[in-house]
């Protein structure tokens, strides 16, 4: 026996060295914690973010730009998120939806070093993404999570907490035979906010009619859905909330993607739903399929009524797999007129799958990002000539997001 | 247990009554390996040959004083004498010194096989498991301890292992069980779960694949080789750990060797709870993540083999001759989405395969001919259940219900798929002359697959799954080995493989069948040169290619559409390397340079995914390991890997509008780590025969980006950060391994553990193992 416990002794002596090294690497860490100085977070400027990396490995960059009159811009002082995600912002902030369940709703603001840092989240377990939301005030906002949650979050942005939830069920339940339903897009007008409904069974639509929900938030219901079989699959656009908007008449527009490209028959176009009304305008109908010449993506208004749309060039290759070229074009469209006013001149055909935003600065200026096979890129509406020109191109990836802290 | 003891009594004792004393021994190299078919002699005239695992046994021995000389072509032979008394047993252990023998002109030294295999023209690492069987340590974790090998697992036993040999990874590297795809024995036996007890030794092919491996590996390749001893024995252990694991096997052998036949069983139970302490987040009720630590909550994994095989050996008609049946499979929780942060609570994979092979082996079946030939059938069932509503959070509550879609998938799943497989490896060899070898491999297998159900079948509108998916793969092989020198050996092999399947696409709701021949060719050329009786040195190169599989030609029927122009995927394989070899050291280098073209990969889109296979990239590095055993009971160990791999897509196959990335380091891949370990061993610690065993073992993995380095803030960006990883564990061993008691530690700093990003690997755990090794 002693002869035994001399030999575990020996060993005990043994591991207990080998503890005691491994301890020792680590005496020298010090407390390093630094004093925590609270700083106001900048509230001007801008937050671009684009996406980086070479394929398959690619993600989102978020960066702060005092001003856009850099020509050229990268990523190097960008914080990196975990993922593709759209942004956009709101009093200050900018809330992005990166992809990938659980759903993750985040806040970001920038720091006084001019990093944009995390400040809060809101988080759906079982949900693949925040698919779209729309910010009443500084106190209430509305989101909607895809990946069979059928809820509306009611949040405070300031806070970053939800308030409440308003069941969606009755706008599940309407197609019974859609075994997914995506909410697309919404706004809100006289306390009632519209969303874009697409239904859509084993990847396809289920129908060639738009839909479109209308949820009164008096009494936190659906109050009722509203479909119209001149165009189909209403499915946002090519960057976040792009595919509804409101014009200074109260009128809302509703661009859907149409079903042709996806054994249905409804062209593309556009649908109103008048200040004051809950059903979409009989009188009222873009065909844009016919009037700019193929599928047209999504719908954006500037402040002064001009309005866009995309346009597909090989409709064949609208998700641009099979030919490795950019399919999209920028088009100005005539709501008033249903009428396309032509391709944006000066723009080259750009990838819709990589974002396609049009963003109108503070003093009324057009931007348009372009991602080619040879730049990324944003360009801006010359007012005199009516082209469009470079602004800056970006070396740190496509440009998915252009947001205005003050806007 | 009874009923195991009653096993081992009767397969040991079974036979005549013993009458007279017992000697029993075994014969070690100087560096620790056991030396099979030394040659051990009592009193110069009652002689035998040592098993495999280099034990011998007298019986029957009169009271006396006996002298026993072993020895072995290669080494000095010892002798040692032994005291007998009525009915007594004695133990021996001999410790042969390796020496360098001159006949004539050909220095030759004994050398174990594994060490013979190391040292040949093949850019080989060899690890011999036997002294692991006392341990409760997986598959995995030991081809971690192999330089130029790492292993990155999701969680806990039996999740996803992706095993990188020299920067290649997935399925670029095949795994084999004893020459055959390990794919085809269905997944209960994967790599990450085969039990170490079954296996004799593993071989890691860096590179160049030798053509008795018959498939179209791009990087290299494992090759498991099992246990094939003729002799009796029963081997049973059990090991109990924390989280609730717990691993069984029971193997055993009779042969009888008047009529030079054998019958066997190879049986493992595993399993594990995986309920190992993580720490995540869980939304509070205003949806802000809250920071916790809970345990993993369904993460369960069992997997089983049974396995029977009997046969004849040493007849004239046949070196081996065996048949085999075999049950075996799996049950699997899967925890949680490939980031760790989307936690399930429902979703699960089971999987049962019944098999039976067929085996010979004959050599000299014509002058200078041997033959090997392996025939299997393979029946395996897979049910993959995705059909909860429930949307669960970390603390395993149900948050709440969906109104569609399933955990993982959009359809939700209650798919069953049943697959029966045939594959057949004829492999023969031919040696005209002395210093030349001609060897035919030709590997060909079949898969057909049908499948059900009714679920995802409601979603899509039709079960896509009851149309059959089939497949035939061939792989043909030729290569020639020569001696030029005693120190200059050659390896020149030439490959061809063929695929022909047919399966079925979905394009726009309708059912298209398709068809697709794919064929390639390889060829590689090895050289060894033995500069001196320590120092040898080997060159290598192979153009490796992989056919592309049934799911990336045809897809998945629902997400990833089929893409039936995909090329096979291209690698030149090039490997320069040395070894030491002394009594105390062991060193080998090997650098690699690898350049891959039309690498496979998943392209997502909003709505579907393909593969395609555009990229291109380089591996540069090297793998160093280097062993020093300065005392008898003292071994040292450490490994190294640096594997720097390069984009050299150009860039408008990246989605890059510059080349910014061009020649930028991968990212998501570790790139230097190596190992360390040291070992203990006393012998004759309590008594004669009975052994102690104490080590110390570290894994080190260095930080390494998620994303591209050249993207984004430095300061800010996302990686895997390093590690340092240390096991510790004590095995005491009683008459001559008959029965053994290990107790282990794993991670015994409970550090924070990752292999992939935000994924937590298991904390401390410990593990006691209890195994009895009774042989006659």
């Amino acid at each position: 026996m002693k002869h035994l416990l001399m030999r575990l002794t020996y060993l005990g002596f043994l591991g207990s060295a080998i503890l005691l090294l491994n301890g020792c690497s680590k005496d020298d860490d010090g407390d390093m914690t630094p004093d925590v100085v609270e700083q106001e977070p900048i509230k001007t400027g801008y937050v671009i973010s684009t996406v980086g990396g070479a394929w398959p490995d690619q993600t989102t960059y978020l960066q702060w730009m005092e001003d856009i009159s850099a020509t050229t811009i990268d990523n190097s002082n960008g914080i990196e998120l975990t993922g593709s995600a759209s942004t956009t912002s709101y009093d200050g902030a900018i809330y992005a939806t990166p992809f990938g369940a659980p759903a993750n709703l985040v806040k970001y603001v920038v720091g006084s070093n001019s990093i944009p840092e995390e400040e809060e989240r809101i988080v759906v377990p079982g949900a693949n993404v925040f698919s779209t939301f729309y910010f009443k005030s500084a106190t209430e906002a509305y989101a909607t999570v895809s990946g069979g949650i059928s809820k509306l979050i009611i949040f405070n942005p300031t806070t970053m907490r939800i308030t409440d939830e308003i069941s969606l069920s009755a706008i599940t339940s309407r197609i019974p035979e859609a075994t997914r339903t995506y909410y697309l897009d919404m706004l809100e007008r006289d306390n009632k906010l519209f969303m874009g409904i697409h239904y859509e069974n084993n990847f396809v639509p289920v129908n060639d009619s738009s839909y479109v929900a209308i949820i009164d938030l008096n009494t936190n219901e659906v109050e009722k859905i509203v479909s119209d079989g001149r165009t189909g699959m209403i499915f946002g656009g090519q960057s976040k909330n792009a595919g509804m908007i409101i014009d200074e008449n109260g009128d809302i527009y509703v661009q859907a993607l149409g079903t042709t490209n996806a054994g249905g028959n409804a062209p593309s176009g556009i649908l109103r739903i008048k200040n004051g009304e809950t059903d979409f305008d009989s009188d009222y109908f873009f065909d844009m399929e016919s009037e700019v010449g193929s599928i047209c993506f999504g719908i954006y208004q500037t402040a002064s009524g001009r309005a866009f749309t995309a346009n597909v060039q090989d409709e064949s290759d609208f998700w641009e797999f099979l030919t490795g070229e950019p399919q999209f074009k920028y088009v100005e469209i005539d709501l008033e007129n249903r009428a396309s006013l032509g391709d944006v001149p000066g723009l080259p055909t750009t990838y819709g799958s990589r974002n396609m935003i049009i963003h109108e600065t503070p003093d009324q200026e057009i931007l348009f990002s372009i991602a080619t096979n040879d730049e990324n890129a944003v360009y801006q509406l010359d007012a005199s000539s009516g082209s469009a020109n470079k602004l800056f191109t970006s070396a740190g990836g496509y440009i998915s997001g252009i947001e205005d802290l003050e806007k | 247990m009874v009923w195991v003891y009653i096993f081992s009594y009767v397969l040991v004792h079974g036979q005549d009554a013993k009458v007279g004393g017992t000697i029993r021994g075994t014969v070690k190299g100087s560096s620790g390996n056991t030396i099979e078919a030394a040659h051990v002699i009592v009193n110069d005239t009652l002689a035998t040959f040592t098993t495999e695992d280099g034990s011998f046994v007298f019986e029957d021995l009169m009271p006396g004083t006996y002298k026993l000389a072993a020895s072995f072509i290669g080494f000095k032979p010892g002798e040692q004498l032994a005291e007998i008394k009525s009915n007594s047993q004695v133990s021996l252990q001999f410790i042969l010194e390796e020496e360098a023998i001159t006949l004539t002109e050909v220095a030759v030294s004994g050398k174990s096989e594994a060490r013979a295999l190391s040292e040949s023209v093949a850019t080989v690492q060899v690890l011999e498991v036997k002294d692991l069987y006392t341990q409760s340590v997986n598959t995995s974790d030991i081809l971690k301890q192999i330089s130029g090998v790492n292993v990155r697992q999701s969680g806990g036993f039996g999740s996803n292992a992706e095993i990188y040999i020299n920067g290649m990874s997935g399925k670029q590297v095949k795994l084999f069980l004893d020459g055959i795809p390990l794919s085809y024995f269905g997944s209960g036996l994967g790599l990450n779960v085969l039990p170490i007890h079954i296996m004799k030794q593993i071989e890691v092919y860096k590179g160049v694949v030798p053509v008795h491996l018959g498939a179209d590996a791009l990087g290299g390749a494992i090759n498991v080789i099992p246990r094939k001893e003729y002799h009796n024995y029963l081997d049973a252990s059990y090991s109990i750990g924390s989280f609730n694991s717990h691993k069984g096997n029971l193997n055993g052998q009779f042969v009888n060797r008047k009529k030079q036949f054998f019958i066997g069983l190879n049986s493992f139970y595993n399993h594990s709870d995986n309920n190992y302490k993580v720490d995540i987040e869980i939304p509070n009720q205003f949806g802000n993540p809250e920071p916790a630590t809970v345990e993993r909550f369904h993460d369960q994994f069992s997997n089983y083999l049974i396995n029977v095989q009997a046969g004849l050996f040493e007849k004239s008609y046949a070196d081996r001759l065996t048949i085999s049946a075999r049950v075996s499979g799996l049950d699997d929780q899967l925890q949680h989405n490939a980031i760790m942060a989307q936690p399930y609570g429902e979703v699960s994979y089971r999987e049962s395969t019944r098999g039976a092979s067929l085996e010979y082996e004959k050599q000299d079946l014509l002058p200078h001919v041997d033959l090997k030939w392996y025939v299997g059938l393979n029946n395996t069932i897979g049910n993959f259940i995705d059909t909860t509503l429930n949307a669960y959070t970390w603390d395993g509550k149900v948050y709440r219900r969906r109104t569609d879609g399933g955990e993982i998938s959009a359809s939700r799943n209650l798919l069953e798929l049943e697959s029966d497989n045939t594959v057949s490896r004829l492999n023969i060899q031919y040696g005209p002359w002395n210093t030349g070898n001609f060897t035919l491999n030709v590997f060909s297998s079949g898969f057909n697959r049908v499948g059900h159900d009714p679920i995802a079948a409601e979603f899509y509108g039709q079960d896509y799954y009851t149309y059959p998916t089939k497949l035939s793969k061939h792989a043909v092989g030729a290569s020639y080995h020569h001696n030029f020198s005693a120190g200059l050996q050659s390896y020149t092999a030439l490959k061809y493989f063929a695929y022909d399947a047919s399966g079925y696409a979905i394009q726009n709701l309708e059912f298209q069948p398709n068809e697709q021949q794919v064929t390639n060719y390889g060829y590689s050329q090895s050289l060894r040169y033995q500069i001196n009786d320590h120092w040898l040195t080997k060159a290598s190169y192979e153009y490796a290619t992989r056919l592309p599989d049934e799911i990336e030609l045809f897809g998945d029927f629902t997400l990833i559409r089929p893409n039936p122009f995909l090329e096979p995927e291209q690698s030149h394989n090039i490997n320069i390397g040395g070894q030491l070899n002394t009594e105390k050291w062991y060193v080998d280098i090997n650098g690699f340079f690898r350049i891959s073209e039309n690498i496979n990969w998943v392209r997502t889109s909003q709505f579907f995914a393909q593969y395609q296979n555009l990229l291109k990239a380089s591996i540069r590095g090297f793998d160093m390991e280097a062993r020093y055993r300065p005392f008898h009971f003292l071994r040292l160990k450490i490994n190294a890997t640096l594997q720097d791999i390069r984009n050299r897509s150009p860039k408008n196959i990246t989605g890059s509008v510059d080349n910014r990335y061009f020649n930028a380091r991968l990212p998501n891949i570790p790139y230097l780590f190596g190992n360390a370990e040291v070992q203990y061993q006393k012998n004759d610690f309590l008594h004669s025969n009975s052994t102690l065993s104490a080590w110390w073992s570290a894994g080190y993995v260095h930080e390494f980006y998620l994303f591209w380095a050249v993207d984004g803030n430095r300061d800010l960006k996302n990686s895997i950060p390093s590690q340092f990883i240390q096991n510790l564990g004590i095995s005491y061993s009683d008459d001559g391994n008959r029965f053994s008691v290990t107790l282990e530690s794993f991670n015994v700093l409970d550090e924070k553990a990752f292999d992939n990003f935000n994924v937590q690997r298991p904390g401390r755990s410990f593990n006691l193992t209890l195994r009895t090794y009774l042989k006659k």
